[in-house]
């Protein structure tokens, strides 16, 4: 599916620097989206992820011949992730909510709304809920939802990114999806 | 999404019926804000990168490393001496007694080195586990390398045993500190089992050098005494992971 990443990957570890260019063109945004589903903030997301490409960039000499550059790459954006995450405090770089999302304001908001803005409104709040739900959710159990949900990983490629077991990622995921699953349908109960 | 719906992904338990297809039910609550990010992607210039190893010179790398890691423990038995009695042992024992580490050495690196097959990292219950192996084989080789001397378990004995303890220690340390320079930013996953795994390797070669050293028999001396590097070895690997790590 990304034959033509690895290949520049390939080509970057032995030293062909324009390859560069492509990677970064192929890998940033889905770099970008995957950081910032788990750190729930744009420019942390950034950030991380131009430091996930100045670690793949120092460590492309141990970049394994015939290996996958995606999972290679979310790998060393996650351990990016944890190392933020252990430099701050917990607070500072799990998933904050934006003081103008509240899920209260969306809402009042939708109560004045014409149909299809009144879907959208419930749509944005059902986004507000699950993001406030998964910044509660432990790491282990949100890094695993999201490379199965969001990044659309087989299970054995988010084992290899997590560095688990199948058997635990399956567990983590589905912890996830129990929370938020329960969240959503706790709010859906309460709209009725 | 169907709120009365029976929870799908999975049973409780999360492993045989597991379908990721139904973890779609969760909205991305990211999705505006990807739209909003295209748009102000940041660029970068390959030109200010700092300069990084390429896989030639990273093999180049390893290859030194190994080299000069042997130079170190040939150089700290020239200085504390081969043992008096290696003419006068059987070919067995010494065999024994330097391949079985060595091959534990090897084994140990396979661990370190299995990245999966995607090039990543294997699971780390599977890096730990395939850690007991070299461990293992040490220790059932210290039941042919060791001779059947009866042993006085006295005070010289122990002490003698705590220079061995420390004298590995030493032995072990240069090769783990090279493979520590050799592998850095090696590891995307599961780096600190796998640099563990390159300890206990640097534990096992010095263990096969120490017994070219050591005249002290007993099975439990070699346990205690050369196998005890296999151990410091593998928990400073865990320690120097934060070197390893990609």
């Amino acid at each position: 599916m990304y034959v033509h990443l690895d290949r520049a990957m390939e080509r970057y570890a032995q030293g062909d620097t324009a390859a560069f260019s492509l990677l970064h063109e192929g890998l940033a945004p889905r770099l970008r989206a995957f950081l910032l589903r788990l750190c729930g903030n744009p420019a942390l997301a950034s950030d991380l992820a131009q430091e996930t490409f100045l670690r793949m960039h120092r460590a492309r000499g141990s970049f394994a011949e015939g290996a996958a550059v995606v999972p290679w790459s979310l790998a060393i954006a996650r351990n990016a992730y944890l190392d933020a995450l252990r430099r701050s405090t917990h607070a500072a770089a799990s998933v904050p909510v934006a003081a103008d999302e509240d899920p209260d304001d969306a809402s009042n908001e939708a109560a004045s709304l014409e149909p299809d803005g009144e879907q959208l409104v419930i749509a944005r709040e059902a986004a507000q809920l699950v993001r406030q739900t998964l910044a509660a959710l432990p790491v282990a159990q949100r890094e695993a939802f999201v490379l199965l949900r969001f990044e659309a990983l087989s299970v054995a490629e988010a084992a290899e990114v997590l560095g688990a077991t199948e058997t635990a990622v399956k567990l983590r995921a589905f912890r996830a999806y129990e929370a938020l699953r329960a969240v959503l349908r706790r709010r859906e109960e309460e709209a009725r | 999404m169907d709120p009365q719906s029976k929870s799908a992904a999975s049973p409780p338990e999360g492993t045989s019926e597991f379908d990721a297809a139904r973890l779609r039910d969760i909205p991305d609550p990211f999705a505006d804000d990807f739209e909003m990010e295209a748009l102000a992607a940041p660029t970068f210039d390959p030109a200010a990168l700092p300069s990084a190893p390429t896989r030639a010179s990273v093999r180049r790398l390893r290859w030194i490393a190994a080299a000069c890691a042997l130079v170190y423990e040939f150089a700290i038995l020239s200085l504390v001496g081969l043992r008096l009695d290696l003419g006068s042992l059987s070919r067995a024992a010494i065999s024994v007694g330097l391949l079985a580490p060595l091959v534990a050495a090897a084994l140990a690196l396979a661990a370190a080195d299995h990245a999966g097959p995607r090039g990543v990292g294997a699971p780390s219950p599977r890096v730990a586990s395939f850690l007991l192996l070299p461990v293992g084989l040490f220790a059932l080789s210290t039941f042919v390398s060791a001779g059947g001397a009866v042993v006085l378990l006295g005070r010289a004995y122990w002490v003698a045993t705590a220079a061995c303890v420390a004298g590995t220690t030493m032995m072990t340390a240069g090769p783990l500190v090279l493979a520590t320079i050799a592998f850095r930013r090696a590891f995307a996953a599961t780096a600190a089992w796998r640099t563990a795994a390159i300890g206990v390797a640097c534990g096992a070669f010095a263990a096969a050098a120490m017994h070219l050293h050591c005249a002290i028999d007993g099975q439990l001396h070699y346990l205690l005494g050369h196998g005890a590097a296999l151990v410091v070895g593998g928990l400073a690997g865990l320690v120097l992971a934060r070197f390893t790590r990609a």
